[in-house]
Formats: structure tokens, C-alpha cells, sequence
């Protein structure tokens, strides 16, 4: 087996950070600036996601100190190449961001060399409008690319094809918008409201219901690549993809699959997702459960992908 | 092999099983060697390299299918359609951004959302 458990972690950081910024971005560009904040925590999760992912990529190589070589050449029709470039640029603008919020907020009089970095990046603040869409259109190539990566590859379960990039696209704004509840509905907002400063006013706890509400959609959408991506393969595919098929449907995987993927990632989700729909609880409490779940069902599907693919 | 000579194996084969020498020629004695096999009861024996992925630099004849010799029957590259995955994540993401973000978030809706609530609540 070549790609292990550093390659499945890999590609859940990278779709929860990319589809963070993703879902973060549409709501608050669509809604005409409301959700600032929600952008903010995306890019706070998605720089470090990018990061980590990436060294997690870098320790997966035979070679790691060869790793360079990947930026030594842009070929457009290699998956591995392009998301390197995707990765190292989306981490670049993301800490470019943080770096103009940091200086818009920074207290003009202060000295020391803060100070001086952020009266040197002052004048720059209003790139960061542009720096938005450019990180849009990385995050959204990104949470793309996890899926592109293991279709364009031989393997009897990944190459699927257009579904299993659909598959990832709509798990990875799924954990995405997954992380985004956590934090807001954690001590985790407070926290780095206080770290960061403020951006903008707080979205209220209608606004924190109709991402959930958005979630509930997106793991609908999800449920239904899914089904598309296993359907296709035991039935419309080659026998050796149905035979990997069933590897996750009944054989060894099956029990990570339909415990940790199906039940946990989709079920209780989209069951407490109604419930709160129905009921209008206080969204604090029910938002974090299915958020908690479709994390953890996320980075399952991932594996059992990884994993199926090369047994 | 610079020095005008076979590679080590094809020269060594004890059996003249492996040969060695320029694409044409080679094609040339193998199509031969396929035709004798099948006309000596192996009816399924071709030549596998010939056309796949554009012909390849390593050919073999093969008396059954090549998928019982662990080769793909039709080989493929990897990346083949890597454009249409890309289409297949893309069109998926667009899908999403309408629904359910802008379906849910879009400015309009928004204000109404807001009247409504604000309605109930006094």
C-alpha cells in the first residue's frame, strides 16, 4: 500500500479548509458583506489545514527533501503538479490575508516591530478584496483536486470518473461548513475573535441555523454522489471496480463504511439537522453534534476511499 | 547497447525467447510468430503491444488473453480524462454554490428573511 493514512488526513484537511473558505465566501459575498467574520475563521482553518495537509504530503514522499522538485515545472495535465501549485498558492495569499487583516487593525500609533509591519502593509489593505476571489478560486480548485488526484489514477475504485471529484467536492464544503459550526458555536469564536480582533458584527444565531440549514443540503447532495460513485462502479463500471465496490459495501471496509461514513457522516446529521429544523432549538447545542459527526464521517471517507482503492 | 550490441537478457535467453533489435523488424518476426501459433492450436495468440497506449517500446506474444498474464486488457493512461474530473468537481461546486448558498444567502431573501422575523417577534 503506497498512500497510507498521511494521504487520507491529507485530503480531509485540505477539503475542510478549501470548502471552508469556500461556503464562508458565498455566504458572505452573497449576502452583500454580512458574514465577514465566517471568511475570517475559514481562513484562520484553512491556512493551517493547507499547512499541515501539505507536510503531512511532504512525509508521505520516499524522498522527502527532493519535495522541491514538484515546483520545478506547471504541468496543467498532472493532478499531483497542479495541486501542489494550488496548495502552496492558496497557502500564500491565505497568510497574505491574515497579514492585511492583522495590519487594518493594528493600532496606528504602536511602535516595536510590529508596528512597523503593519504600517509597511497599511496601504496595501484593500488588495485584500481581490486576494478574496483569487482565494475563492484556489479553494474551490482545491476541494476539486482532492478528488481529481485519486481519479486520475488506474486504481480499480478511483477511477470513477466524474463522481468521485463530485463526491469530495461535496463532502469537503461539508466539513467545511462542519468546522465553521464548531467554531462558532464554540469558545473556539470567542477565542480567536480575541486573538485576531473583531471583523465585522457577530453573525446571529439565525445566521448560524441557515448554515446548518446549508449543510443539511450539501450532505443531501453528498448522500446522492455517493450513491451515484458505488452504483456506477458495481454496476456500469468494469468487474474489477465492482469488486472494489464491494470491498467497502460488504467486504473488509464495510463496517467503517456504513458505521462510519453512512451512519455517523450522513444519518445523524441529517436526522438532528431536521430535528432542529422542526423544533428551532437553541442552535448552540444542536449545531455542534451533526457538526462533530459530519467531521468525523468526513475523514472516514476518506479513508475507506484511500484504503479501498489499493487493497 | 551503445556499442551496437543486444541487452544482456535477450542475449542470454537460453530459449530465443526475448529478441531484440529495431520496432519494424521486430513487429515483422513477432506478426510471423503469432500466425504460426495460432495455426498450431492456439487460436487466441496475438500480439500485445502493437496499438496499446500507441504502441508500446516492449511487446509480447501472447497466447490468451492479456488480463490472464495481470496486464490490462486495454490499457489506458491515468490521466486520460482528467479534464472531465475536473468538470465533474467543478460543476459539482457550482451546483452547491446555488444550492443551497444562494438559494439561502442571496441579499434579497435576507431582507425578507429579516422582516419576517423581526414581524414575529413584535
Amino acid at each position: 500500500m503506497l498512500w497510507k493514512w498521511e494521504v487520507a488526513i491529507y485530503l480531509w484537511l485540505a477539503g475542510l479548509g478549501g470548502g471552508a473558505y469556500f461556503a464562508a465566501f458565498l455566504a458572505n459575498r452573497l449576502s452583500g458583506g454580512r458574514y465577514k467574520e465566517w471568511v475570517r475563521f475559514a481562513v484562520y482553518l484553512g491556512v493551517p489545514a493547507g499547512l499541515l495537509g501539505s507536510l503531512l504530503l511532504v512525509l508521505d514522499l520516499g524522498e522527502q527533501l527532493r519535495s522541491w522538485h514538484l515546483f520545478t515545472g506547471f504541468r496543467p495535465g498532472s493532478p499531483m503538479s497542479m495541486g501542489s501549485w494550488i496548495l502552496l498558492i492558496w497557502s500564500v495569499i491565505g497568510v497574505a490575508m491574515i497579514a492585511l487583516w492583522f495590519a487594518e487593525v493594528f493600532p496606528a500609533e504602536e511602535k516595536g516591530p510590529l508596528g512597523a509591519i503593519a504600517s509597511v502593509l497599511r496601504p496595501l489593505v484593500p488588495v485584500v478584496n481581490v486576494l478574496s476571489w483569487v482565494a475563492f478560486v484556489l479553494a474551490t480548485l482545491l476541494i476539486a483536486y482532492t478528488g481529481v488526484l485519486l481519479s486520475a489514477t488506474n486504481q480499480a475504485l478511483w477511477r470513477g470518473a466524474l463522481l468521485l471529484p463530485a463526491l469530495f467536492v461535496a463532502s469537503a464544503v461539508s466539513t467545511g461548513i462542519a468546522a465553521l459550526l464548531v467554531v462558532t458555536s464554540t469558545r473556539i469564536g470567542p477565542f480567536l475573535r480575541e486573538l485576531f480582533g473583531e471583523a465585522g458584527e457577530t453573525p446571529a444565531t439565525e445566521a448560524v441555523a441557515r448554515l446548518g440549514k446549508a449543510d443539511t443540503v450539501v450532505i443531501v447532495i453528498e448522500a446522492v454522489a455517493l450513491t451515484g460513485y458505488l452504483l456506477w462502479l458495481s454496476v456500469f463500471s468494469t468487474p474489477d471496480a465492482a469488486l472494489s465496490a464491494s470491498l467497502l459495501l460488504s467486504g473488509t471496509l464495510s463496517p467503517f463504511f456504513w458505521v462510519g461514513v453512512v451512519f455517523i457522516g450522513l444519518l445523524i446529521p441529517l436526522g438532528l439537522e431536521f430535528v432542529a429544523l422542526r423544533k428551532a432549538r437553541a442552535v448552540h447545542v444542536t449545531a455542534l453534534l451533526p457538526a462533530l459527526c459530519t467531521l468525523f464521517g468526513g475523514l472516514v471517507l476518506r479513508a475507506v476511499v484511500v484504503f479501498g482503492g489499493q487493497l | 547497447m551503445t556499442q551496437g550490441q543486444w541487452p544482456a537478457c535477450a542475449e542470454a535467453c537460453p530459449a530465443g525467447a526475448l529478441s531484440f533489435g529495431p520496432r519494424t523488424e521486430i513487429l515483422a518476426a513477432a506478426k510471423e510468430r503469432v500466425q504460426t501459433l495460432r495455426d498450431s492450436g492456439n487460436p487466441r495468440a496475438f500480439l500485445y503491444g502493437e496499438s496499446e497506449l500507441g504502441g508500446l517500446g516492449y511487446m509480447c506474444i501472447l497466447p490468451e488473453p492479456a488480463s490472464l498474464y495481470g496486464l490490462p486488457d486495454v490499457p489506458r493512461f491515468a490521466t486520460k480524462n482528467v479534464l472531465g474530473q475536473w468538470l465533474g468537481g467543478l460543476v459539482t461546486a457550482g451546483v452547491i454554490a446555488a444550492v443551497p448558498f444562494w438559494l439561502l444567502f442571496r441579499r434579497k431573501e435576507e431582507v425578507a428573511v429579516k422582516e419576517v422575523s423581526q414581524g414575529g417577534e413584535g
